[in-house]
């Protein structure tokens, strides 16, 4: 009679402290068991604890034993090992609509006695611990409806608070707090037939999977012919951010190239920032990049790397035009008058950082027969190859030439 | 949402421009869109394109602009403290430096009036329909083009605008009273 009175008393304290949030409530238990509270998630991840020691933490728990099941089967018998204690005591499973999400334990540094009394205080506690966990699950899962906004407006700048970047990333298990930076994909010559959006569908496939298979978060945003891969670094990492993205870049890009021979994929690569306020720069500078690596020919550009080409990039075209006549007009004259080919050995000079010896190899050619060539075309042009300023000149043109604004 | 711009129907009349600064009350010589003759017989009227790689963005120190969802390109001028970055960066000179307040201001695609189901004023105002507000996800016309012949290179910022080219126009004269082709 005395131990059933007590009941109400316990149902009402325990439900009051279920108005404030879990570790208030496991805190409670505690108080009203007088043992230590630990609550783990269904795949037994602590979430809180409350000890009795208030100097003593738990930081995970390396291993938890089923010992005997109770004669009332929803409680068993445990041994929990943590990172720096090991407990014993009764555990229940706490679920909603039969769904376990997670489970309870009351646990001693001895096997403690099971009463009437904990018994009935688990079984309620289990109970409004599950509709609290299920209220966090449903949040949770509403949220990740929210993620495509969350990227588009982490990736066009409207997120000004890095706080808040900080924990929305959380809810995706995204660490935004060391560096990052933005990788941009893109089909080539797309268009909005069902066909391309499939192979843009597959690209955001092979992006995730290679990503993933690496131990990386896929944190991707699928925008008209683009895809958008941000990569976040890791604290044990070995490689620069820069590296890792380099090798999943390649990566990406020769599997897509395997499977569709007859279409073009590209990428960009925007700079590298710790600050998640400027992930929209990286992206746009992948943008950047991309446009530009595909004129010149960079596999995987770096936006950082691209220094003179972005100069030229976006310089009036007819002032180009003037200035690429002006380095070489003398010798494209010279060759369609003579039909030669000077500007061809020229412009494999450049590429070949102004090097004798690989540019005859390049050209299969004798190295003196080079150099006479390179003679007459100093002759023609009415300069010295020699000179740093002219051989800057000579290389501007020649990228100007490439960007295809002549 | 981006613009349409149909260069053949376009007269020059300035209309969206006034109506532009009628709308947003910006401070004399501030003008967030222009009506220029580009050639004899081509005028073309710009403001923000609402650039899908907006550069103006990048290069800001004080991360003053937004894009939102519908693609609308924001600034906040509280943020801004008038270096101008973005005055260069942007080919089409939409951000506007005001030496008064030392802060840039540019078309917001009257925002405030979309949201409450109205078309930006310049469209509105437009006497012949030549400018006009389409969704450009789904707007497709085999006619529609990408720039036109004066207008900023598109490259690297791919602009919110697609435009209409100017036909080969017959022409009709009036001789000896009749009208002949
Ligand atoms: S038109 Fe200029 S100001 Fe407007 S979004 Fe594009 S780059 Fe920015
Ligand atoms: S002028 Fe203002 S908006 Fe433009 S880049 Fe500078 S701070 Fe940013």
């Amino acid at each position: 009679m005395e131990r059933s009175a007590c009941i109400p008393e316990i149902a009402t304290e325990l439900t009051r402290a279920s108005h404030e949030n879990i570790t208030f409530l496991i805190q409670k238990v505690s108080d009203l068991s007088g043992k230590a509270v630990i609550l783990t998630n269904s795949h037994n991840q602590l979430i809180s604890s409350a000890l009795k020691d208030p100097y003593h933490t738990i930081g995970s728990i390396m291993a938890i034993q089923q010992l005997e099941q109770h004669k009332d089967p929803s409680f068993s018998l445990y041994e929990l090992i943590t990172d720096s204690y090991v407990y014993w005591g009764w555990g229940t499973v706490v679920a909603y609509d039969n769904n376990i999400l997670g489970y309870l334990y009351l646990v001693d540094s001895e096997i403690p006695i099971m009463e009437v009394q904990t018994q009935t205080l688990m079984s309620l506690a289990s109970l409004l611990i599950a509709s609290k966990l299920q209220m966090k699950l449903e949040i949770r899962q509403e949220k990740l409806k929210f993620k495509e906004p969350f990227l588009f407006d982490l990736l066009y700048g409207n997120l000004k608070q890095k706080d808040e970047i900080l924990e929305h990333a959380q809810i995706w298990n995204w660490d935004f707090s060391l560096q990052q930076a933005v990788l941009v994909f893109a089909l080539r010559d797309f268009n909005h037939y069902a066909t391309d959006k499939k192979l843009i569908n597959k690209l955001l496939y092979i992006v995730e999977r290679t990503v993933v298979e690496r131990q990386w978060e896929p944190i991707t945003m699928k925008r008209g012919n683009q895809v958008s891969l941000i990569l976040t670094a890791k604290k044990e990492d070995q490689m620069s951010l820069k590296d890792s993205i380099r090798t999943i870049a390649e990566i990406i890009l020769k599997e897509m190239d395997r499977q569709e021979t007859e279409r073009f994929f590209s990428c960009g690569i925007g700079k590298t920032y710790s600050d998640p306020r400027d992930l929209f720069r990286s992206f746009q500078e992948a943008k950047v990049a991309l446009e530009i690596g595909e004129l010149l020919d960079i596999q995987v550009p770096y936006f950082e790397e691209l220094g003179l080409e972005r100069i030229l990039y976006k310089h009036d075209t007819q002032d180009l035009k003037e200035y690429y006549e002006t380095i070489l007009g003398k010798m494209i004259n010279y060759d369609s008058i003579h039909h030669t080919d000077f500007t061809e050995t020229l412009e494999a000079y450049v590429t070949n950082q102004f090097d004798m010896v690989s540019t005859s190899q390049a050209l299969f050619l004798h190295k003196n027969t080079l150099r006479y060539r390179l003679k007459k075309i100093e002759e023609i042009l009415g300069y010295k190859l020699d000179d740093i300023n002219n051989r800057l000149n000579v290389s501007a043109a020649f990228k100007i030439k490439k960007m295809r604004k002549i | 949402m981006g613009f349409c711009f149909n260069a053949d129907d376009c007269i020059g009349c300035s209309a969206c421009e006034i109506a532009c600064k009628n709308e947003n009350q910006t401070p004399s010589g501030i003008n967030w869109r222009t009506v220029k003759k580009v050639s004899p017989e081509l005028f073309l009227s710009v403001s923000c394109n609402h650039c899908d790689n907006p550069e103006c963005f990048r290069v800001c120190p004080h991360r003053a602009f937004t894009k939102r969802r519908d693609g609308i390109v924001e600034i906040n001028q509280n943020l801004c403290d008038g270096c101008q970055l973005c005055v260069a960066a942007c080919p089409y000179h939409a951000p506007k430096f005001d030496p008064e307040s030392h802060k840039v201001s540019k078309c917001q695609m009257c925002y405030p009036r979309q949201d409450t189901g109205h078309l930006p004023a310049c469209v509105e105002a437009c006497t012949t329909n030549a400018l006009k507000l389409v969704n450009l996800g789904e707007f497709n016309n085999p006619n529609i083009v990408r720039s036109l012949p004066g207008f900023p290179d598109i490259s690297i910022t791919s602009p919110s605008i697609v435009f209409f080219g100017q036909k080969t126009r017959k022409r009709y004269f009036l001789s000896q009273g009749r009208l002949k082709t």
